[in-house]
């Protein structure tokens, strides 16, 4: 049976250059063979803090899974009390975590010309999503787009995945690039991933999206994908109680009456949501 | 057996529980928390709180995290009973499961059409959720007044022959005299804490963190207070008292025990561990095997 079990830490360490712990992203990688094994694209685990303050977990995006290695990866920022706990382990350290939980994207049925739409700290899954859709049988065309408040992050991984990455920032228009490889061009461009996209346009032939962000960019995503005849799938976000479908903390509407997004999600159709 | 504390069978009200640890309503899941725990190990499984008709609950963000604790605003989401007679009952009695249906209402009548509804299924006991607000009453909880819980406690009894329990609210002045009018008002058993009132602001907009406002505190942070209530309540009354309020481990269990109760919910150390009522079951015959057959204290 599923188990909250320990876990080792392989490496918790800040992410990208010139950024540190308190403040920025930090790249948390577990031994944690049997999410590994399982884990798919879309789906997170519960991280608990070690604090006896600190009872509820926290639901982190998978990032990554080596089945080899038996390691997954994730992403977060410290924006408060659990995630500054979380912060201060080190490698060697255990945490004890719950996962994979939730459903997943599914990724057959994003097709083989996929555009990945992440904002902020939503790109973590479509960085597994995108390396999934690499390694899957028939060659795929992948294409994301990524908006950022003010710092793009992830990128450069995403890019390693990815045939063509967007990128914009809503405060710098310098930070907003086109990369394909190794060639990075400057887009000048500023705004949310909904202004990229309408200045981009929709890659030629695509047949899915897989998305992951803020509800307002979802929602305005949903109906920009709508207008295009745009498969979507979108990870949802809400505070979690248990992030495992027992408390009812997190529900929402859609097309087939009340879902937990812990449980029956984070993963919906866009079309199924009911978008407030 | 499994799922036995050492200590034997207990009956409550008629039924038999092998083991005195339930679920506290709203924290199991008949389709997730079976996939971490063989619900049998348990006594009984207390199921979320059913009303008439399918309630949507309250609005996100529905949880906030607390010192040693966490406030919930669910508002009682939750199909409504036919749908649950249908899912959720069927599927736990298809596995011989003790079923102690926790039934929550807005009117008396409410509560009664539950009741009713239930008694023609095999569901073995009752719990009555009187913490919801009375909308006959300005949305006053029932459990705050004793002749409103007297009152809802008389009529549902009049519609059922299954036991019935009642969970005290203690959000009270007087949580013996509560739990006295609703024994005598016709109560089988007695069941508490259910949370207590809370809230927290968030710092940057000064608003409460739940769109609800206020929630329910419940985790080990209120443990004190429920081992205080069940021990006074349980001195006062002749009716069973299952005891509930931040147990997280058997000895907490044992705790309650010492303190008068015949049985224990567990309910926030499941959203924690889905595993942990199967658990604090081993772990509670270890504690009898420490330190006794529980005996209530002078």
């Amino acid at each position: 049976m599923k188990a909250r079990h320990e876990a080792r830490i392989v490496e918790n360490v800040p992410e990208g250059a010139g950024t540190n712990a308190s403040d920025g992203m930090v790249r948390m990688t577990l031994h944690a063979p049997e999410v590994a094994r399982e884990a798919r694209p879309g789906q997170f685990v519960n991280l608990y803090p070690r604090d006896g303050r600190l009872l509820l977990p926290r639901p982190l995006g998978i990032a990554d899974a080596d089945e080899g290695a038996g390691t997954v990866t994730l992403y977060y920022v410290v924006v408060g009390e659990g995630t500054r706990a979380l912060a201060s382990l080190a490698g060697g350290d255990r945490v004890e975590l719950l996962g994979p939980n939730g459903n997943g994207y599914d990724l057959a049925a994003a097709g083989r010309n996929v555009l990945l739409a992440g904002g902020g700290t939503g790109l973590p899954p479509l960085l597994y999503a995108a390396k999934r859709l690499r390694e899957a049988g028939a060659p795929a065309t992948i294409t994301a787009a990524a908006g950022f408040r003010t710092t793009p992050l992830l990128t450069d991984r995403l890019a390693q995945s990815c045939d063509t990455v967007f990128t914009v920032t809503e405060t710098d228009r310098a930070a907003s690039v086109r990369t394909s490889g190794a060639t990075s061009e400057p887009l000048a461009l500023m705004g949310n991933v909904i202004d990229l996209l309408d200045a981009v346009g929709a890659p030629e032939g695509v047949t899915g999206c897989l998305a992951c962000g803020p509800a307002p960019m979802l929602k305005a995503l949903a109906a920009w994908c709508a207008s295009r005849s745009i498969p979507l799938q979108v990870s949802l976000e809400a505070r979690m109680g248990c992030g495992y479908g027992a408390c009812v903390g997190c529900t929402i509407d859609t097309a087939h009456g009340r879902r937990k997004i812990c449980a029956d999600g984070p993963v919906f159709g866009a079309g199924e949501v009911t978008w407030a | 057996m499994k799922g036995d504390t050492g200590m034997g069978a207990t009956n409550i009200c008629g039924v038999i529980w092998k083991n005195p640890v339930t679920t506290a309503a709203g924290t199991f899941s008949y389709r997730e928390s079976v996939k971490y725990y063989d619900p049998s190990a348990l006594g009984a499984i207390t199921t979320k709180g059913v009303s008439p008709t399918p309630w949507k609950g309250n609005p996100l963000p529905r949880i906030a995290e607390t010192p040693a604790g966490m406030l919930n605003a669910v508002g009682l989401e939750n199909p409504g009973v036919d749908d649950y007679i249908e899912n959720e009952l069927a599927t736990l009695k298809k596995q011989g499961l003790v079923v102690v249906a926790n039934v929550a209402g807005h009117q008396v009548e409410e509560y009664c059409q539950v009741a009713e509804k239930l008694s023609a299924t095999d569901v073995d006991m009752l719990e009555l959720n009187v913490s919801c607000p009375n909308v006959a009453e300005g949305g006053l909880a029932f459990g705050t007044d004793p002749k409103a819980v007297a009152e809802v406690v008389t009529a549902v009894k009049s519609r059922t022959r299954k036991p019935v329990i009642v969970k005290l609210s203690p959000n009270v002045a007087d949580v013996v005299g509560i739990a006295q009018a609703a024994e005598a008002a016709g109560a089988d058993a007695l069941s508490l804490i259910n949370t207590l009132v809370g809230m927290r602001l968030d710092l940057a907009t000064g608003r409460p963190i739940l769109a609800n406002g206020t929630g329910g505190l419940s985790g080990p942070a209120v443990k004190p207070v429920a081992v205080r209530m069940v021990y006074q309540v349980s001195r006062a009354v002749g009716v069973p008292v299952i005891g509930m309020g931040g147990i997280m481990t058997g000895e907490d269990a044992y705790e309650f025990l010492l303190a008068g109760a015949v049985a224990v919910a567990v309910g926030t150390a499941a959203l924690l561990d889905p595993a942990a009522p199967a658990r604090i079951v081993r772990e509670l015959e270890a504690a009898v095997e420490k330190y006794g057959a529980p005996r209530r204290g002078a």
